[in-house]
């Protein structure tokens, strides 16, 4: 069975290119549009890796991430980042909350799939 | 200097076109860059589309010639042809993804620039609404105090709009950016 990631950012074509290259390899991708919708869609549906970009309306990754971990399903579950942010300070507020790792957008689809994998096999 | 030294019809009226000026430029300043993001979000979706459409195309092209040169009717020299064009779409196909997620980055930028220029424009209207206040001031101290106020009331908005409008885009190049697992 195919495993599903959420990937979760305000930007459509973002999506649209993280959807396409992990589709590619056989991962099931289900799009969130910011931090909310991303948190409802994990409820609904456990995921096995959650993708999240952090400056969003309504909620941004961080609080996402945050509000994931208070979850018990979601306590184990990979978080990672993939965000324009690149400063250590914002990086280690992440690492903090949860977060698994850190990417900096743009992504290169291979290196993001090698990562998912590592993370989720 | 002394209040009877200063002209002040000609500062408040100074004060009056600065603002009005410069709030009518910022308003074509906000409306050019609207509309440059409206046109990059267009341009961008139909590239992907068209990507998208082109990826699926040569995705079948490719499924013809693997089951051609599965049934023996390609030659060795062709199936490493393919094989090699097989592999320069692929890389073709990175690049690509790549480049469109540009648009996000853009976006952001454009959107911090339009917060900025919003900005600007209260610091301008406030500057051409103290006219009034100006108006009232009898005698250098009042004045003084009518000035500090301005500047007051600017240095706060800019230390707002400071906290308000870090950019979190420091892309100077169109490579991918890095990766860090914790």
């Amino acid at each position: 069975m195919a495993k599903t990631i959420l990937t979760v950012d305000d930007s459509g074509s973002l999506r649209q290119m993280v959807a396409f290259s992990l589709n590619a390899a056989g991962y099931q991708v289900i799009e969130a549009v910011d931090g909310e919708d991303g948190l409802n869609k994990a409820k609904a549906t456990l995921v096995d890796l959650v993708l999240t970009d952090q400056n969003m309306p309504n909620m941004d990754g961080l609080t996402l991430i945050k509000s994931l971990r208070s979850l018990s399903n979601y306590q184990k579950v990979p978080i990672l980042m993939l965000t324009t942010e690149s400063s250590d300070e914002v990086k280690a507020l992440g690492k903090a909350a949860g977060a698994t790792g850190w990417l900096v957008k743009p992504f290169d689809p291979k290196r993001l799939l090698d990562i998912v994998q590592r993370v989720i096999g | 200097m002394t209040i009877q030294t200063i002209p002040m019809e000609e500062l408040k009226t100074l004060l009056v076109s600065l603002g009005a000026w410069g709030e009518e430029h910022l308003e074509h300043v906000e409306t050019d860059i609207e509309r440059t993001n409206v046109l990059l979000r267009e341009a961008i979706s139909m590239l992907v589309q068209g990507f998208m459409e082109i990826n699926r195309a040569a995705q079948a092209q490719q499924n013809l010639l693997i089951s051609l040169s599965a049934r023996d009717q390609l030659s060795q020299k062709q199936i490493a042809e393919v094989a090699m064009h097989s592999r320069q779409i692929e890389s073709e196909v990175n690049k690509v993804v790549t480049g469109l997620q540009f648009e996000d980055m853009t976006n952001q930028l454009l959107t911090r620039a339009l917060r900025r220029v919003g900005g600007l424009k209260v610091l301008l209207l406030a500057l051409a609404n103290q006219h009034e206040t100006l108006a009232h001031a009898h005698g250098a101290d009042d004045l003084a105090a009518i000035l500090q106020k301005m500047s007051e009331s600017i240095d706060e908005r800019r230390a707002s709009m400071h906290k308000d409008l870090q950019s979190s885009v420091n892309q100077q190049h169109m490579g991918a950016g890095e990766i860090e697992l914790f």
